[in-house]
This record gives structure tokens, sequence and C-alpha cells, in this order.
């Protein structure tokens, strides 16, 4: 037996045995979107025990905030039942900067108080984004940085020092600067007084005298050949490239509590803050709660949260950035469409749409009840661009969007065509992969893991076959054991076709969206139509369960734990101080509890 | 067929082109050779062995069919009914008639070993297999959405062993058919989570392989003492930083200190290229743009001559080059190649590249277009052929290594992967004309993971034989047909 057998057998899968799903099924004849097998999961199938030559494991589950698929922490009751003071403690860690959030901090380095209102210099991240698909990018496993991107992230710093340097001798950063006019005998004092001043800027903290003492060596080191521009720029060249620049440190500051944790920082806080909510470093309003201490009372956080989402989350896109990556409805733009059957097939118009189809969840009424309306709305915000998608004539519209009530045919961020045209094949649904997404997105479900054997293709059943027909194959025999988690929801959205239209007629024959819902507690069995299933699953407890600890995963950057449970029960408090769902409180709970706020000293 | 016919009109300026870049045409592989080059001719045999692995994206087709006139990876003498629902086993041989889709490399079909039939299921992706493609384990998640690598690549185990003493331990190159990313990371890794971005911008490229070599000779090297002052006090933040984490966090760090220290050696080592600097005179490019991208077929051929150049010049004997991997629709739009505008195509079975009116027009644009790579391909090896080395050339202590990036279709199910070597790796690998493949019937599977293990044999890796465990295939040890 293979090791990567042997972890299957040991791990989740226990049913393996019994149901003896075979391998994946046929990929033409339903597999799914790009990048998503068709019956199986198997990304989440880590090998295990791997030695010699081959390398080893991909980690655990525990710290890759995914979301989705295979071997996950299981949301139960139980994850949310908090016994006695919370105790909770995310691990020290680093957490590498996006790509975004590079370009982010360098455009705050040029643009603060002492950049004098200059313009921002180009600047394209050096840093990629490493993080696999179903995690959720705020993850901070592994990710480090590999030896072309430090290259790259030599010369970019290189580039950004010398343009510092030209602007602090212009006046247009630091004014009235030294730099502007030093001679070479008091560039040591000159450059230490740069030095303290960009620093702080560019780590997001006050700096040391250790790190003030390395950067000017740089400068100094270098001022008998390089002449006094470019040593100054040597001394600040490191800063771009600093761990404590291309990294967020949480470590913790201060003494060890009684359950072995320290606390962030005021500054660590308010970077862990400021790039969750807004993408970049902290403003100087959250600079200066940091440093007044403002931070670490109690509800600093949660005023600082309310202040930056403000009314509209514009200031926030770290949450819209959350809504597309849970429910991963930028994969329309991944879903290929034959142009010659769907001219107006427009994937980056569609996921605008379902960007403001989420911002009307969490504004409208002040946000209360947002998880409902994600599964229930009939609003659409429509273009020209969209029209088709959501069965309205393009020919009327423009290029702005309105707001069109679709009732019976739109119900929610599954109807969403973005969203169905990311789980779909270019000219047909994807029932196993929509399926499968609700079973482990939304319900937080398992869909086994599988080995791979000889797969026996699905029958031909010629042109006329619905998917219905086709998937029938999966209801018998070995299929069965998995296609049953999957199959059941997602044929229940063939009422929407490959680009999310909505239909009655498939193949010259009414369409059949008839499924049946399991494990969400209040609404099991069967429904008719992807409307029906979003209402469903709208009021279901365990779907409500499963959006705390998905959102858990996404801001913590980790999977849920054991001592995670007061955390995630007072975000669960937090989101049902609304009915159907308040956002804004749930969030600031998570952020507030400590889980997000203390880390285990190493 | 000519090796004219499978290149393409030249629609772009390609003598200006390679000029930008430092390569002139006189500069490539005609010259003299180095120095250290001739020493090594005239003294003592040398045991550098080389490898150039080449891995191009959207399928490798294998079999169509015996019916079929396609030409594709199964000798016409042995082509299956109906190959996807598996066929035998063919015993090595060399009573064959070469593959159709490896036409370009027929001149070297004597110091070849055509592997059909193993299998790499990897199960994340029915296209790209990104890491999986070379590490024969699963992903984590579809490469073409950043799925991380659980384990090394074949390419850089080999590199481990054959680079004790060059500045680059492996130069990755490659040609991205997504946009104008000037780096790709989805191919190529040193272990679990580490991932290697391959390079896809020309100047990066060129400053990255070259770039140091050609800084100035004499006086002070400004840009490398700035960049000794910046990485001086750089050690010491990073080990300040270290100080309040520990295991994998920390680990974070030390990956850091490891990797401006391999950044340090390569500048230590800057000026060490084997070439001697006539005529492979490489200025550096002299024009202001950032970013200098023409069209994906002047890419491929600059990112071939990277290659030939690296290997040549000594600057590593490790190259690998990934056209257009990692991602899922990875077509070819923008190659002018005849009548093939290869276009997204649509799948019926694994075996997708015939329409549905069976007129296997995809199969032809994939033949074209694996020709077409193969024609750069045979370049290196012309070239590599020509420089003396021992008692014999350069490409007698190489291999080359041609896989696709799935297995037998862009749509693929992966079970079925063909390799195709050329040259013996200094007699390593008993590539002596022959075809052969494994069976795929119920017991009889045969692994990827197995033919790049002996691969990796051959070059003197570690635990050859365990490579790929843990991946979808138990392996079947060592193969014992591509050793001596």
């Amino acid at each position: 037996m293979s090791p990567w057998r042997k972890h299957l057998s040991a791990a989740s899968f226990v049913t393996l045995a019994a149901a003896a799903c075979t391998g994946k099924i046929d990929p033409a004849a339903e597999s799914g979107p790009p990048g998503q097998t068709g019956a199986t999961s198997g990304k989440n199938a880590r090998p295990g025990g791997a030695s010699g030559a081959s390398g080893g494991t991909a980690g655990t589950s525990t710290d890759t905030p995914s979301g989705g698929a295979g071997m996950v922490p299981p949301v139960t009751t139980a994850s949310f039942d908090c016994k006695g003071p919370d105790k909770g403690a995310s691990p020290a860690r680093l957490v590498r900067l996006t790509p975004s959030q590079y370009v982010n901090s360098v455009t705050r380095a040029f643009t603060s108080k002492a950049a004098q209102g200059a313009k921002p210099p180009q600047v394209t991240s050096p840093l990629v984004l490493t993080t696999p698909p179903d995690a959720f990018s705020s993850a901070a496993k592994n990710v480090s940085i590999d030896a072309v991107e430090f290259s790259r992230s030599m010369d970019t710093a290189a580039t950004l020092a010398d343009e510092a340097v030209k602007r602090i001798r212009a006046g247009t950063l630091l004014a009235g600067s030294c730099l502007a006019t030093v001679d070479a005998a008091g560039f040591p004092s000159c450059i230490t007084e740069t030095v303290k001043a960009l620093g702080p800027v560019l780590l997001r903290r006050p700096i040391t005298q250790d790190e003030v003492t390395s950067y000017v060596a740089a400068g100094t080191g270098g001022l008998a050949d390089l002449g006094i521009e470019e040593a100054a720029a040597a001394a600040l060249q490191g800063f771009f490239l600093a761990p404590s620049f291309i990294f967020r440190t949480e470590a913790g500051e201060g003494p060890v509590d009684g359950n072995g944790a320290k606390r962030l920082g005021g500054y660590e806080l308010a970077s862990a803050i400021s790039y969750a909510l807004t993408d970049g470093p902290p403003d100087d309003a959250l600079m200066k709660a940091a440093g007044a201490g403002d931070l670490l009372q109690p509800g600093g956080v949660r005023a600082q949260v309310k202040r930056l989402i403000g009314t509209d989350y514009a200031g926030a896109p770290g949450v819209a950035r959350f809504f597309r990556e849970l429910y991963q409805y930028e994969r329309a733009k991944l879903s290929f469409k034959d142009p010659a059957t769907y001219p107006f097939q427009k994937p980056d118009a569609l996921i605008s749409a379902t960007d403001r189809f989420v911002q009307n969840a969490l504004t409208s009424d002040a946000g209360a009840g947002f998880l409902r309306k994600l599964f229930t709305s009939d609003a659409a915000f429509v273009t020209k661009d969209t029209a088709a998608n959501y069965g309205l004539d393009a020919a009327s519209r423009g290029t702005e969007m309105s707001l069109v009530s679709l009732k019976g045919k739109h119900g929610g961020i599954l109807t969403e065509p973005s969203w169905l045209s990311g789980f779909a094949k270019p000219n047909l649904t994807s029932p196993v992969s929509r399926g499968r997404f609700v079973r482990q997105r939304i319900l937080c479900g398992e869909v086994p893991s599988i080995p791979i054997d000889q797969v026996p293709p699905l029958k031909d059943l010629g042109p006329d076959a619905t998917m219905r027909d086709r998937l029938a194959e999966h209801s018998k025999g070995s299929c069965s054991g998995c296609h049953k988690l999957m199959d059941p929801l997602g044929l229940g959205l063939e009422d929407f076709d490959e680009v999310g239209r909505f239909r009655t007629m498939e193949k010259g024959k009414p369409v059949n969206a008839s499924g049946v819902l399991d494990s969400s507690e209040t609404g099991d069995g069967p429904f008719t139509g992807g409307v029906e299933l979003s209402a469903r699953l709208a009021t279901s407890p365990a779907v409500e369960r499963c959006f705390i600890a998905q959102s858990f995963r996404f801001w913590m950057g980790r999977f849920e734990a054991t001592g995670d449970e007061c955390a995630l029960a007072g975000a669960y408090d937090g989101f049902k101080k609304s009915e159907g769902g308040n956002y804004v409180e749930m969030l600031s709970s998570l952020l507030e509890s400590r889980a997000y706020q203390y880390r285990r000293a190493p | 067929m000519s090796k004219s016919s499978f290149r393409p009109v030249v629609a772009y300026p390609r003598r200006s082109f390679l000029e930008r870049l430092g390569l002139t045409v006189g500069a490539t592989m005609l010259g003299p050779i180095a120095s250290r080059l001739v020493s090594e001719a005239q003294g003592a045999e040398v045991k550098r062995k080389r490898c150039l692995l080449f891995m191009l994206a959207s399928g490798f087709p294998a079999d169509e069919g015996n019916e079929s006139k396609l030409e594709t990876f199964a000798p016409k003498e042995f082509r299956t009914l109906k190959p996807e629902y598996g066929w035998e086993a063919v015993a090595p041989t060399t009573t064959y008639t070469w593959p159709g889709i490896l036409k370009n490399m027929e001149s070297y079909r004597s110091k070849s070993l055509l592997i059909d039939g193993c299998s790499n299921e990897i199960v994340d992706s029915q296209h790209s297999a990104g890491f999986g493609a070379l590490s024969c384990l699963n992903t984590e998640g579809a490469a073409e959405y950043g799925g991380g690598p659980t384990g090394p690549t074949i390419d850089q185990l080999i590199a481990n062993v054959i680079n004790p003493d060059t500045r680059l331990k492996s130069a990755l190159i490659g040609v991205t058919l997504h946009g104008d990313a000037d780096t790709q990371s989805t191919c190529f890794a040193s272990g679990p989570g580490q991932r290697l971005a391959h390079l896809c911008e020309a100047k990066l490229i060129f400053k990255t392989l070259f770039g140091d070599a050609m800084a100035g000779a004499s006086g002070v090297d400004k840009g490398k003492l700035r960049k000794r002052l910046v990485l001086d006090a750089l050690r010491a933040d990073v080990k300040r930083v270290q100080s309040s984490f520990a295991g994998e966090e920390k680990a974070k760090l030390d990956q850091y200190l490891s990797i401006m220290e391999d950044f340090e050696k390569r500048l230590s080592a800057g000026g060490t290229l084997t070439c001697s600097p006539e005529p492979y005179a490489m200025p550096a490019p002299t024009s202001d743009d950032s970013k200098y991208n023409p069209p994906a077929e002047a890419r491929t051929e600059m990112v071939f001559q990277m290659a030939k150049m690296a290997l040549i010049c000594g600057l590593t004997n490790s190259v690998s080059v990934a056209v257009g991997s990692g991602y899922t629709h990875n077509t070819f739009p923008n190659y002018k190649l005849g009548p093939y505008p290869l276009s997204p195509f649509w799948g019926r079975t694994d075996y997708d590249y015939l329409d549905d009116e069976g007129h296997g027009e995809n199969y032809k644009a994939m033949v074209t277009i694996h020709n077409w790579h193969l024609s750069f391909v045979k370049d290196v090896a012309d070239a590599l052929s020509k420089v003396p080395e021992g008692s014999g050339t350069i490409f007698d202590n190489s291999a080359i290594i041609h896989v696709g990036e799935n297995g037998e279709a862009h749509h693929s199910a992966h079970i079925r992967w063909p390799v195709a070597i050329y040259g013996t790796a200094g007699g390593a690998i008993k590539a002596d004309g022959r075809y052969m493949r494994f069976a795929r019937s119920a017991g009889k599977l045969r692994a990827l993971a197995d033919v790049y293990g002996t691969l990796g044999a051959a070059y003197g890796i570690p635990n050859p034989e365990k490579f790929g465990a843990g991946g979808p295939h138990p392996l079947g040890g060592l193969v014992s047909e591509m050793l001596p």
C-alpha cells in the first residue's frame, strides 16, 4: 500500500472501502470548471509519509485555510461551544504581503505626510501570490520568498531607494531634509536622521536602534565608492527588502500570560487590522491609535473596524475580497465559453455585478440580515453587458448598473451568472462541481478524496441526453458513495445553464431541476430549482455556522482548532444581533477575540 | 516533412529582437569555444552531465487509433484500436516508424529513447498538472490557480547533483501564453511548498542569467558593492526578527537567509562564464523599455537561445524550459502555424483532439506545435554536438528530456504521458533508438514517477526509486530498460 493510500485510510475517508468510488468520472461528460475535478476532490488528499527523493507532506490541515474541500476541520455545534474563559491564541507568525499589499505599502511610503502630497512612483510587485486556489489569500502558511522574487525585490528596492533619495533631495519627500545639501563629512549624521524619519513609515512601527545602526552602516560603508546619493540610496534600499517590510510580524509583545500567550502590540494589531480590511498599511488614524495604546483598550478595535468599513465598505476592500474568495465567482473568468455560442459572455462584467450584489446585501437595511439576503435576494444588477445572462434584453440597457427584481428566476448568490458560469463547463452545466461547492463551501461538508485507478467512462447516450441522463450512472454501484454528496445538490441547479441563464427547457424537454438537500438541519428534503435550494440554505443553522467558520478562516489566516470555540461563539453572537446575520458585529467580534489578538509564545 | 514546413512564417523582426537582447546571430553557437572547454577538450575525460528539460503545455498526443493517419507519439506499427480503453505493452524495439510528432528530432533517432504508456494520474486537474507533471505528486490545488507543490520536481533533484560548481544551480525559463507575466511559479519546485519561479520576460531572463556576468570587468562595480552593503544590513535584520519565531515561521526566514546567501554567491561568481568574450559578447539590453515582450514565437526562440548559451557557457548544467505551462486553457492563439491557429478545442473524450467530425485538426495542430518547438530543441542539440568536451561533445554528456505538461490530451485524464529522451547523459541512459511502451490494463500500470526516478538514477540523485512516493501511483521501481 502506498503511503498516500495509507494516509487516506487513516484519515477521514473511512467510508472509502465501503463506497469504493473508483476514480474520476469521465471528464468529457462532467468535469466541472477549470481546475476542478469532476467527482473527486483530491487536492486535499495530501500525500503523507513520503520520504527520500520525493519529499514529504504538504503540511497539516489546520494551517492552510481553504474554506473548501477535503480534509478541513468539521464545523459542528461543538466548534462553537465556549466553556469557561476564553484561552484562545493563534501561533506567532510572519505573514508575507500579497502583491497588492506590497504596492499599497510602497505607495503609502511615498504619499504619507512626509511625502508632501507627491504622486507615488509606479511600481510592480516583485512578490507573487502563492496561496493555493482554494486557500484564502490571507493564509499565512509556508509563504516566504523565492530566489526570483528576492532578485526582483532587490532590483525594485534599488529603484525605489533611488527615487526616494531623488525626491528627498528635491524637497518632495521629507521636506527640509539635510540630505538635500549634505557633504561627505555630514553624511553619517544626516543619513541617520533620514533613516529615523523614513523607517517608521516603511516598517509600520517605530524603528529600533539596532535597525538604525544596520541601515545607516549600509550608507556609510559605501560613501567613499558610491558617493552621497547612491550611498544614501543603499541605506534606504534595505527597508524595501526588510523582513519587517515584506512580512507582517505577529509575534506578540509584553509578558506571557497564564495561557502561554502574548498579546499583539499596538502596531502589530494596527497592521493586522489594516492589511486585512484595507489591503494596505495603517493610515495615520490607525497609527495614532496604535501609538496611544487605544487599540488595546476595550472597544478600540471595534471603533477602528467600523471607521474603516464606513457605511458602504468602500474603505474595506478586504471584505469584498473575502466574499470573492469564499464564493469563488471570479472563476467566471476561467471557465471558457465558446464565443460563437455565447457572444454576450463578459466575465468581468458578471463579476462586477456579483460584487454589487454582495455589497447590496451588506449595506441595505444597514447590513441587517445580510446572509439571508445573500441567499435569497432577487435583486440583479444589470448592464447591457450582463443582461443576456440574466435573461433580459441588452438593447434597453446601458453601461450603468440598474437594479432589476427577478422574482422566481433569481435568488441569491448561487443564482448569480458569474458563479454559475464559473462552475460549469465551457458548453455544459456542471452539477457535480456545483454540488460539491455547496456541500463543501456552504455546508462545510466533506467530499471524500479518492484513489485513482482505472475509470470507466460514462456511456455515450447521444446528443439528446440531458445532463441528468448522463449523470444517472453516478447513482449506481460504487460511484454513488461519493456522488450522492454532490449530484443531488448540483442537479437541483439545472434550471440555470452554463452561463447562468434561467431555463425551463433542456434539449427540447422540460428541465428537471429536482434535487435533495441534506445536512441543513432545517430545510432537508426534496426541492426544485436553484431559487428554492438557496432559500432553504438561507435559514439553515448549518449554513450560518459554516459561514462563520469560513469567516474565521479568512480573517485569522488559518483553520479553526481546539481553543477557538470562544472566538467562534463570540462571532456567532455578533452574527445573531440581526435576524439573518449582522456582518459588522460578527467581524468586530472576530477581530476583538483572543484568537485574533494573542499569539502563543514560541 | 521538412523542418522548414514546421516553421511559421516569421512575423516578427527576429534579428532585431535577438540583437536587443545581445544575442546576435554570430554570437550564438558557431564561434570559438570557451577556454575552459578547450582545455577540457585537450585534457582528461570530463564527467559533467547536462540536462535540458523541455515541457510543453496542452497535451502530448500519444495515440489516436490504429486506423488513423494522424502522426502522434505511437509509431504506426503500434497504434491501438481504441486507446481510451487501454493498450498493450511493447517491448523495447528499434524497428518502428519514427513518430510524426517528433519529426524534427529524427536525426537524433539513434541516440533517443521513446517511452510510452506510463501514467501520472494527478487528480487535481484535467488540464495543466502544474507541479504534478514533474513531481508526480498531487498539488495543493490546481496549478492554474496557484496550487502549491507537495514535493520537489525531478529537474531540481537532478540539478542538485550535477551543478556543484556552476554559477546557477539551474536555469528555469519559459514562455507564458497568458498575458505578459514576467515570471510564473507553476511548474518547478525544490520541495514541499517550495515553488521555483521560471522566468518568462526577455530582458529579465537575460539579466538574471547573464547580467551579472556581463558587468564591468574593471574598477569598482558599484552595483555589486551596493548590493553587498544592503545584504549586510538585511542579514542582521533578518536574524533579529528570526529570534521572535520558531518552527515553520522561523523556517521562512531560514529560507530568506538561504536565498540571500545564494544571491551573494552569484554576485561573487559573476564574470566566471566559461564562454570567451568574443564572439559570445552579450551586451546588456540597452533599451529603456521596462519590459520587452515580443510575440510568443519570438520569445520561444529567445528562450531556447538562452538555454543553449547557458549550457554551453557553463552557467549551469541544468536548464528547464516550460512553454505555456501552468494554466487551464493553454492554447497557442498567437502562433501563426500555417492552417493551425490552435484555438480552444472542445473535448469529447480524454482523447479530445478529434473534433466532432473526426477531422483531427487539433491533433494536427498539436503535432505541428510540438515539432515547431522541437526545431529549437534540435538547434540546441546540434549546438551541443558541436562543442568538444572530453573525448566527445557536450551533447554526449547531455540528455534532453521532452515531456508534456499534461498527459495524452488537452483535456487530459493524465493516464498516458509520453516521454522522449535524446542523448545518453554520458552513457548513463540507454538511449539507442528504442521505442517501448507500458501496458494500461489491470495491474500493469507503470508510473511516470518510475521513469523520472530512473532518469534521476542516471544522474546520480539519492533514493531515485522513491521519487514520486506518496503520489497517486504505487511505484514499480526503476525502469531497467532505461539503464545500460
